[in-house]
């Protein structure tokens, strides 16, 4: 995908959480993100066309959480879209929605309120239902299973102490050349890889997201300031700096790597990424799935 | 202030017929895959598609009972409906095919997961096991050393 120039801008961000329990309804944290990213960008609701959000009706809890959030996403009477992925991916949809011209400003939103929900019941509905999910085992073991592919050996899955933490997160899209940019979002990159299908190395959907991105953005690995890193929390830093070719340094991992926020994850390390107020080209990576199969990266530089 | 909620949704999959020639073939104490006419691949379990080709695959064929592990993990955390722990899971290519199948493994020690048997070492020889009465369903079956 090539997104003409110019380039995406992004005029505002917040983050809410991450935290055990962000205490409030659903549609009213989200409100909560998409305004007050808003008022960070200077703009009113009236001032953008629509809005693109990550979320997930299984981890919402609810039928089409779309229709029953649209409120509080900011998108009464306007374009409304979404993706059941990585909140990267909602980044790359909304971001092509402005560069396309069909929207000049857009919101980009996600959130998880786990704190809800009983992630062991919800985990095994992940699994495909006919040959996997009735064998009943643990989803953490698609990981190891992909791992002990790679590696040639066999893995123990381990008691996983992954904890749900509730983050509502939002972001404001504008066109490249507009005055309100901040920030510049200047390559995509996605990648799947087979679901349930061990013997790909783990991380090859990840580099290569990486590496999509890094291309769309025209620069190399070598040019980055820093990656910053969304999930992936079962992925150690050596693993990972040397599937995208980086020195362990430069990776910024949240502040609770072992926290896991759903499909919000992307988008609040690219927040946390444009917050940090880093020069250079700045690399955000996620991974999704119950292995990592599916991954998405963007590259981002302060203006 | 919370209020309880749940989702209690019965789903009847369709399955389609590749994998209901599958789970009837295991009533009957066999496996079956497909054959990609292009690529001459052998998916277990089989589809009605290539996944390589992405061409339709119409073709069923029976693979042995015999097979290697392909990828093999021991899981010792508890989660809800799973087997008692430790419990092995793998991915086993049988004979004839070039995709593997995952299933469990019994007939092996894991009373100590720190020195895993030797028989979970990648490409290890392994049989499928058919329960006393196979109902069609995936965990009809299961594997052991062979």
């Amino acid at each position: 995908m090539t997104i003409p120039s110019p380039r995406v801008g992004i005029a505002g961000s917040r983050v809410l959480g991450p935290a055990v329990e962000l205490p409030g309804a659903l549609d009213a944290l989200i409100y909560n993100a998409t305004s007050a990213a808003l008022d960070d960008a200077g703009m009113s609701i009236t001032d953008v066309d629509g809005a693109c959000m990550a979320a997930s009706d299984l981890l919402d809890g609810r039928a089409i959480s779309t229709m029953t959030l649209t409120g509080s996403t900011g998108s009464f009477r306007k374009t409304e879209m979404r993706v059941c992925n990585d909140s990267l991916a909602a980044v790359l949809v909304g971001a092509a929605e402005v560069a396309s011209g069909a929207a000049d400003a857009l919101i980009v939103c996600s959130w998880s309120k786990l704190s809800d929900a009983d992630s062991n019941a919800v985990l095994p509905l992940a699994m495909e239902p006919v040959f996997h999910r009735a064998l009943g085992f643990h989803p953490a073991a698609v990981l190891d299973l992909r791992r002990s592919a790679e590696s040639g050996a066999a893995t123990v899955t381990a008691d996983q102490s992954l904890e749900s933490r509730d983050v509502a997160v939002a972001t404001i899209l504008v066109a490249g050349d507009s005055p309100r940019a901040r920030a510049h979002v200047i390559g995509f990159g996605a990648s799947t890889g087979p679901y349930l299908r061990p013997g790909e190395p783990v991380l090859d959907p990840v580099r290569a997201a990486a590496t999509a991105a890094c291309d769309m953005a025209g620069v190399s690995v070598n040019d980055l300031s820093a990656v910053h890193v969304a999930g992936l929390a079962r992925v150690d830093d050596d693993a990972l700096a040397d599937s995208l070719g980086v020195a362990t340094g430069m990776l910024v991992r949240p502040a609770e790597p072992w926290a896991d926020l759903g499909y919000a994850a992307g988008l609040t390390a690219m927040c946390r990424a444009h917050e940090a107020q880093t020069t250079g080209p700045v690399l955000v990576v996620s991974a999704g799935g119950l292995g990592y199969e599916n991954a998405f990266a963007v590259v981002m530089e302060q203006t | 202030m919370r209020i309880p909620g749940e989702w209690r949704i019965p789903y009847n999959y369709t399955i389609g017929d590749s994998a209901t020639s599958f789970f009837e073939a295991l009533r009957e104490r066999r496996i079956l895959g497909c054959r990609c006419a292009s690529c001459e691949r052998v998916a277990v379990p089989p589809k009605s598609f290539c996944e390589h080709c992405f061409l339709p695959v119409t073709e069923l064929v029976e693979v042995g009972q015999h097979g290697v592990i392909e990828a093999v993990t021991v899981v010792t955390a508890p989660f809800a409906g799973s087997p008692p722990v430790p419990y092995a899971v793998a991915y086993v290519r049988l004979e004839g095919a070039t995709s593997a199948i995952a299933n469990y493994v019994q007939g092996v020690d894991l009373s100590d997961v720190t020195t895993l048997p030797a028989a979970l070492k990648i490409g290890s020889d392994v049989q499928v096991v058919f329960g006393d009465e196979p109902a069609g369903r995936v965990t009809d079956f299961w594997f052991e050393p062979a």
